[in-house]
């Protein structure tokens, strides 16, 4: 019904002219007008203001009429870029830890999810009965709103009540309480939080790949000889890099920017160990009206995390699909 | 090299008396059992959070403050469902979450499936650019745009008269744009599964390829819409950070709203759970449902079978 009053009013609009777009074969015309959509909104809300972002950034905001930032008077140049690096100012030492802070957490929690879904997806790959069920309830972290489910690992994490140290307790590990979310433990806490929501998504892409392996390779590789870890390290690893080399880029950007987990875990003013970019930028912009340096400090990041995926996918990505085995 | 490795894991073992020495039955034995206790425990820290909030919610103050391990309540306190309610306008926060979110699934999959369609199906200049700029914006840290959107929209406030911040329509505009490269990424994979014959026999028999789309391809990638929207609907209602900052008043929504539970002085964990459970509690339904096609959705973009 749609699509016949679509086609409608088409009929009785004139033909627009578009130069080049034109002259292109009708096929084209057609990829390109399905793409229009979402290429315009995507230029409005990424494009225009990761432009203004960067332009923001050279400029100082009065604190109060802070929409007339857009002066001759209050363009500073790369001003917030230089306090920003130096280790002196206030900024740069808050800066230089949150860099600290950030890349431990990407790399514990890489490494974490990383390990965790690969051991699950290697159990899941076993023949046993309830195999659904178990694949529904490792889905469960990632299908739960997160908002949610972190609350409730800030309730875990309390350092009083907190049903984590009873059971550290109770194991005898600890004695009295560790606080999880102050100090520098915190850092630990948004790691582990991080590990618990991702790790089924590795899980899962990880047992697709695991699928997708042929059958042959096992049975060449138990002619040789081969046993289950001669089968893992030389046949099944080597044949997960391509999946791998995927599913770690998205988990490094994803833990990279990542937002909600330390925000919800440790609220909007963390610990030092546990003050990631993200939040420090929050605070900034939002906390102490110095749009200035939080558009310096976050265009960097985004060159920081292009960079990153732009090196990664060159040397990883593209070259385990072209000389890979799949 | 592998034989030599062989070797070594073979020597090692001579040290173990030969009596004491595990049959190839045994071996087999101690793996099962290894390889299923380490599934367990995995199952276990899976669930272990969202058991944690379900059994909360049915917990009285007093017993969540209670240091211990009881896991099962042993006295349901249903109280915490319906002192929520007066507390905080809760269903206030669930119906603009609700709204915001499922026009923001049904726009982002008509957007992005469009899209996906056409990177499945045709060539045209820039298709490269697209795709790449597409994924780029993934690495877009939020607050990069959040800064400068935040006064645009008070600028547009202001001096065009069109309210943004603290609108439904402000919100949806700005959740279908960042789940549309999600939605592309997604439905893509499943575009491409789906055979071209159909709809080269749909154009012959006089269809345009406007009707090939929505009444051929559409409708047989179905599956593969529900998955891929299920995951925009999570993605905008788990959406914190522009919430946080441009979504008040009268259009907060639950994921910033259920934060009110946790205050200075104390908070409220029995009824804030209570809450939690009963956003989380429809996802999963319909996650269980849909979990063929969610899984296959999933996997489908970056695998190649």
């Amino acid at each position: 019904m749609l699509l016949s009053a679509y086609q409608r009013v088409r009929r009785r609009l004139p033909a627009v002219h578009i130069p080049y777009v034109s002259s292109l074969p009708a096929s084209q015309r057609f990829g390109l007008k399905l793409i229009a959509p979402a290429l315009a909104m995507m230029l409005l809300v990424h494009g225009i203001p990761v432009i203004l972002g960067f332009v923001m950034s050279f400029y100082e905001f009065p604190s109060l009429r802070y929409t007339d930032w857009f002066r001759p008077e209050t363009f500073v140049g790369l001003d917030h870029f230089a306090k920003v690096f130096q280790k002196d100012t206030i900024y740069g030492a808050q800066f230089w830890n949150s860099l600290k802070v950030t890349i431990l957490y990407t790399v514990g929690s890489v490494v974490g999810t990383y390990v965790l879904g690969l051991v699950t997806a290697l159990t899941l790959d076993k023949q046993f009965r309830g195999k659904l069920v178990a694949r529904t309830v490792i889905l469960i972290p990632y299908v739960t709103p997160v908002v949610v489910t972190l609350l409730t690992w800030r309730m875990m994490f309390r350092s009083d009540t907190g049903v984590i140290n009873a059971l550290l307790r109770q194991a005898g590990l600890i004695e009295g309480s560790l606080f999880w979310l102050l100090g520098p433990n915190s850092l630990y806490a948004i790691i582990i939080a991080n590990v618990w929501r991702n790790f089924p998504y590795a899980a899962i892409m990880l047992y697709a790949g695991l699928q997708s392996v042929p059958e042959q390779l096992y049975e060449a590789a138990e002619i040789d000889g081969a046993g289950r870890w001669g089968k893992l390290r030389y046949v099944t690893l080597p044949q997960l890099k391509p999946v791998s080399a995927v599913i770690l880029l998205l988990l490094i950007l994803w833990t990279f920017i990542n937002f909600p987990v330390p925000y919800i875990l440790l609220g909007g003013s963390p610990s030092e160990s546990g003050n990631v970019l993200m939040l420090l930028i929050y605070s900034f912009g939002f906390k102490q009206s110095a749009y200035g340096i939080g558009s310096a400090l976050s265009a960097m990041l985004f060159l920081f995390s292009m960079t990153i995926a732009y090196v990664y996918y060159k040397r990883v990505v593209a070259s385990s699909y072209d000389g890979g085995a799949i | 090299m592998l034989s030599s490795l062989m070797a070594a894991v073979g020597s090692e073992s001579t040290v173990v008396p030969d009596e004491m020495r595990l049959t190839a039955d045994g071996k087999e034995l101690v793996y099962q059992l290894l390889w299923r206790s380490v599934l367990i425990l995995v199952l276990i820290f899976a669930i272990f959070p969202v058991w944690m909030m379900f059994t909360t919610s049915f917990k009285t103050r007093d017993e969540v403050l209670q240091l211990g391990l009881d896991i099962i309540p042993a006295d349901p306190y249903v109280q915490n469902y319906f002192l929520m309610f007066q507390r905080f306008p809760l269903v206030d926060y669930y119906v603009n979450s609700l709204i915001i979110s499922s026009v923001t699934t049904v726009l982002s999959l008509f957007i992005g499936g469009l899209a996906a369609y056409s990177l499945s199906r045709y060539e045209f200049p820039g298709k490269e650019k697209f795709e790449m700029g597409a994924l780029a914006t993934q690495m877009i840290p939020g607050v990069l745009i959040l800064i400068p959107m935040f006064l645009l929209f008070i600028v547009m406030d202001q001096s065009a008269n069109v309210p943004m911040k603290d609108t439904y329509h402000g919100m949806i505009f700005l959740y279908t744009t960042f789940t549309v490269p999600f939605t592309i990424w997604m439905l893509r994979g499943y575009f491409d599964t789906i055979p071209t014959a159909l709809e080269e026999a749909a154009r012959i028999d006089g269809c345009t390829r406007t009707q090939a789309l929505f009444r051929v391809v559409m409708p047989l990638a179905a599956p593969g819409l529900a998955a891929t929207g299920m995951f925009v609907f999570l993605l905008a209602f788990n959406e914190v950070l522009f919430a946080s900052v441009l979504a008040t008043d009268n259009v907060t929504p639950f994921s910033i709203g259920i934060q009110n539970f946790q205050q200075q002085d104390q908070t409220m964990w029995g009824q804030m759970m209570a809450a939690s459970t009963l956003a989380a509690v429809p996802l999963l339904a319909i996650f269980v449902v849909f979990q063929r096609q969610i899984v296959s959705g999933l996997t489908s973009g970056s695998v190649k079978q």
